[in-house]
């Protein structure tokens, strides 16, 4: 379903987001009112987003999963895992694997950038010196010594830029220049002897970013990463009247090294609204140095079957962060309700890290999520026919959360609340398949005590996303269609006129009390689908947007702020593509 | 792809055509300028305040501002705004509060020190709020009117200009910004701007050019199609 899914052509991770009502951000995603981070085979990746789309090459990607159980092996809540291999980290092993496996070797260029210089009308302030341009390669392979001892190896790489005018005649202090590069290189070794289970797994990225901005503008990132994730796995049989006892034991370093040259405005910030694009000259920010940011953690975690109804999961994760010392119990409660229902009971608390941009000049603390959640579900039987689905209510409390104080400055002053429901059903019948999709939320955060509790920057309170498939004889027919609530923005009361920079200065209401319009949107997909013996063929038509309503992502001002209009999202998109495998 | 989104952004906004009304645009209710006479003042000096005001129905005109304050309120040099019978003056503090300000900006021995003041048009209902930057401890009149070519040729006193053809508007000076209230301009925050007059009309073409230094000045023309 998530390969050909409507209006994300062949791009799964997009699907996937979707399905889960993930909130595109500026910088990735948010799931469940809090920024979520994304990982690959295990590793979270160094080169931040911008729109949300991993650099990972779609078709590389085997599995990928939505991480919001209470595993102590990883610190954050709400995580996306992307893995280039064949089985997730940790899964059992397959005695069914061969010997040695080429898994894949993937090469990925972009062509979609290419074309954007073409699309802008020659009277606009946007001109191209260079068009973007991306280029990825992933390879993996695994390798099956021995009935024990399995191992995999992950590289990937990938390079991209663009260099653009923010006006048509080309001035040296309007040009643009982003440059990107990062690699990383994962091994993986998982152990299996009797009771014994060993994971191992070491992984080195490099990343550079460039971005100047104007003649005085620079951003210059370089990034050294060397990370390992360990856990050791015993099954202890019947303890103490509990059965299936399973004990296990893990280990994390995540060294890293930012070497920062930075020039330019004061970064965006969650709790400083920006209504303006922001002025080339600004050069009120300058940080240069090395930045060391050494995480430890060490985890361990009991999991038993209390009756043959519930299963009880107890972990305790200890994350030193610098000086930072954070102790973070986690605990799941499974109960199985007979005929595949089941419900879980879930607590515990998470610890993130400031890891980013500004973050890394501030002497900061990490950011405290306690988590309480409760799931009950219907799974599917083992013919994948019939209905699936589950409902999760959730609250989220956050403290020291980073905050600036409206100088530049940041503390963990800040504090927030998230609560909401998410339910998914799925119905396979026959040549159909339907998908529906909610989540009804509510996420605020309040900067300092005594201050506003207002709405977190991308709270969006009603979700919705629904999926219908039919497949006939060759042909599989699709529709998508996906209803958000507006985010947060901040409404602009008035502007001054600064009469020496002939500009006008917006006066900013209260933070983010204005909603954007409402989005929806319904896609639609035909494949076709031919095999003839080895060779297989397949051809879609993919309309994204099919009755056009260009959703509103912002809003552009006039300049003395007396006028706006929305900035509007993409516009009715069809895609017409062949493929052919051997 | 940051890099993708940030063009794919870049390329939405610029794509869509810009929402009136604009920057040069006359007839409208705005502050065209604000200038301070003089911009630099020694110890002990007056300057005054006046703003170029455009209006929706009517002619620019000369005005001397409402109200004007230090910005912040709370600046060292507050009490240097001063309101003599009938209007606002700016009158730069002794040379002992100068040298003082110097010290505590880090300035050396002789530097103007920056004054910022808030300057208050229109009326009480419908303000029109601006800024401007003037400087104590050094001397500068306002800068005069550089050389100006219209369609090739020096104007007069009021201008008769043709239709239905780019005249190239130039003033030989950095920071230069043209307004019109007949026709459309193009590039109109550049020293070349160039205006097209498609219809009969009857208006004011404007420049303002600054010097960068808090200096200002300003000429209007009476502007008629032939």
């Amino acid at each position: 379903m998530f390969a050909r899914s409507p209006g994300s052509p062949n791009d799964p991770i997009t699907t996937y987001l979707d399905r889960y009502l993930a909130v595109r951000t500026r910088e990735g995603f948010a799931i469940e009112g809090g920024e979520a981070p994304l990982f690959l085979d295990g590793y979270r990746i160094l080169t931040r987003q911008g729109d949300g789309t991993p650099i990972v090459t779609a078709p590389a990607i085997r599995q990928l999963w939505l991480r919001t159980s209470g595993d102590v092996m990883y610190g954050d809540n709400g995580t996306l895992d992307l893995s280039s291999g064949r089985s997730p980290r940790g899964a059992e092993l397959s005695t069914r694997e061969i010997a040695l496996y080429l898994g894949s070797v993937t090469l990925r260029f972009d062509t979609l950038g290419l074309a954007i210089p073409h699309f802008v009308p020659a009277d606009r302030e946007l001109a191209f010196e260079s068009a973007p341009t991306s280029v990825g390669l992933q390879v993996h392979g695994t390798y099956r010594a021995s009935p024990e001892l399995w191992l995999a190896v992950s590289a990937m790489t990938t390079l991209g830029g663009v260099t653009y005018y923010t006006d048509r005649t080309e001035h040296a202090d309007q040009r643009v220049h982003v440059e990107v590069y990062e690699n990383s290189t994962s091994l993986e070794e998982h152990y299996r002897r009797g009771p014994w289970h060993a994971n191992l797994s070491q992984a080195f990225g490099q990343s550079r970013l460039e971005h100047d901005r104007g003649v005085v503008q620079h951003d210059d990132r370089d990034i050294l990463a060397f990370e390992t994730r360990d856990e050791l796995r015993r099954d202890l049989g019947s303890v103490a009247g509990l059965t299936e006892v399973t004990w296990s034991l893990g280990g994390e370093a995540h060294l890293r090294r930012y070497d920062l040259d930075i020039v330019g405005a004061p970064e965006d910030r969650e709790n400083v609204p920006r209504v303006v694009e922001t002025p080339f000259d600004d050069a009120s920010h300058v940080f240069e140095g090395i930045v060391w940011t050494p995480d430890f953690a060490g985890s361990t975690a009991v999991v038993a079957h209390l009756s043959s109804k519930i299963t009880s999961y107890l972990g305790l994760r200890l994350d030193a962060f610098g000086t930072d010392l954070t102790l973070e119990p986690r605990g799941v409660l499974l109960f199985d309700l007979g005929h595949l229902r089941n419900a879980q009971l879930l607590a515990g608390a998470y610890r993130r890290a400031p890891e980013h941009g500004e973050e890394l000049e501030h002497e900061l603390h990490p950011e405290r999520t306690t988590r309480i959640a409760f799931q009950i579900g219907q799974g599917r039987s083992g013919n994948e026919r019939g209905f699936e689905g589950y409902a999760r209510v959730y609250y989220d409390d956050r403290t020291r959360l980073i905050e600036d104080d409206g100088l530049g400055n940041l503390a963990n002053t800040g504090t927030g609340t998230t609560y909401g429901v998410f339910a998914l059903a799925s119905e396979h019948l026959g040549h159909w398949l339907g998908e529906l999709s909610v989540a009804v939320e509510s996420s605020e955060r309040q900067d300092r005590f005594r201050t506003r509790v207002r709405p977190y920057e991308y709270d969006q309170p009603v979700r919705l996303d629904a999926r219908l498939q039919r497949r006939q004889g060759t042909w599989l027919f699709g529709a998508h269609f996906s209803l958000r609530e507006g985010l947060p923005s901040t409404p602009v009361t008035g502007a001054i006129y600064d009469s020496d920079r002939d500009v006008y200065l917006p006066q900013l209401g209260s933070l983010y009390t204005e909603r954007l319009p409402w989005h929806h949107q319904l896609d639609l997909r035909i494949d076709c689908m031919l095999t003839s013996g080895r060779v297989k063929l397949s051809a879609y038509l993919d309309v994204a947007n099919v009755y056009d309503h260009r959703g509103a992502i912002g809003w552009a001002y006039n300049f003395d702020y007396t006028q706006r209009r929305a900035i509007e999202g993409p516009s009715i998109l069809p895609t017409l593509g062949l493929r052919g495998q051997l | 792809m940051k890099w993708l989104a940030i063009a794919g952004l870049a390329s939405l906004v610029a794509c869509q055509d810009p929402i009136e009304p604009e920057q040069w645009q006359l007839d409208q209710d705005r502050a065209i300028a604000v200038r301070v006479t003089p911009p630099r003042i020694l110890a002990g000096e007056h300057a005054i305040v006046d703003g170029l005001l455009a209006h929706g129905e009517r002619p620019t005109t000369v005005d001397a501002p409402g109200v004007v304050v230090a910005s912040p309120a709370t600046s060292r040099f507050a009490l240097a705004v001063n309101f003599i019978f009938d209007h606002y003056e700016v009158i730069a503090p002794d040379e002992a509060e100068l040298a003082a300000a110097r010290t505590q900006l880090g300035l050396a021995t002789g530097d103007p020190v920056r004054f910022e003041i808030s300057v208050y048009f229109g009326t009480v209902a419908h303000p029109i709020i601006t800024q401007k930057e003037m400087w104590f401890g050094a001397s500068t009149a306002n800068p005069t009117l550089p050389p100006i070519t219209i369609g090739g040729a020096a104007p007069g006193a009021s201008l008769v200009l043709p239709r239905d053809r780019d005249l190239l508007l130039v003033a030989t000076a950095t920071k230069v910004s043209w307004l019109t209230s007949c026709g459309t301009l193009r590039d109109s925050q550049e020293p070349d701007a160039i205006l097209r007059l498609d219809a009969a009309c009857t208006g004011e073409l404007v420049v303002v050019v600054r010097d960068g230094g808090g200096g200002t000045t300003w000429q209007v023309w009476p502007l008629a199609t032939e």
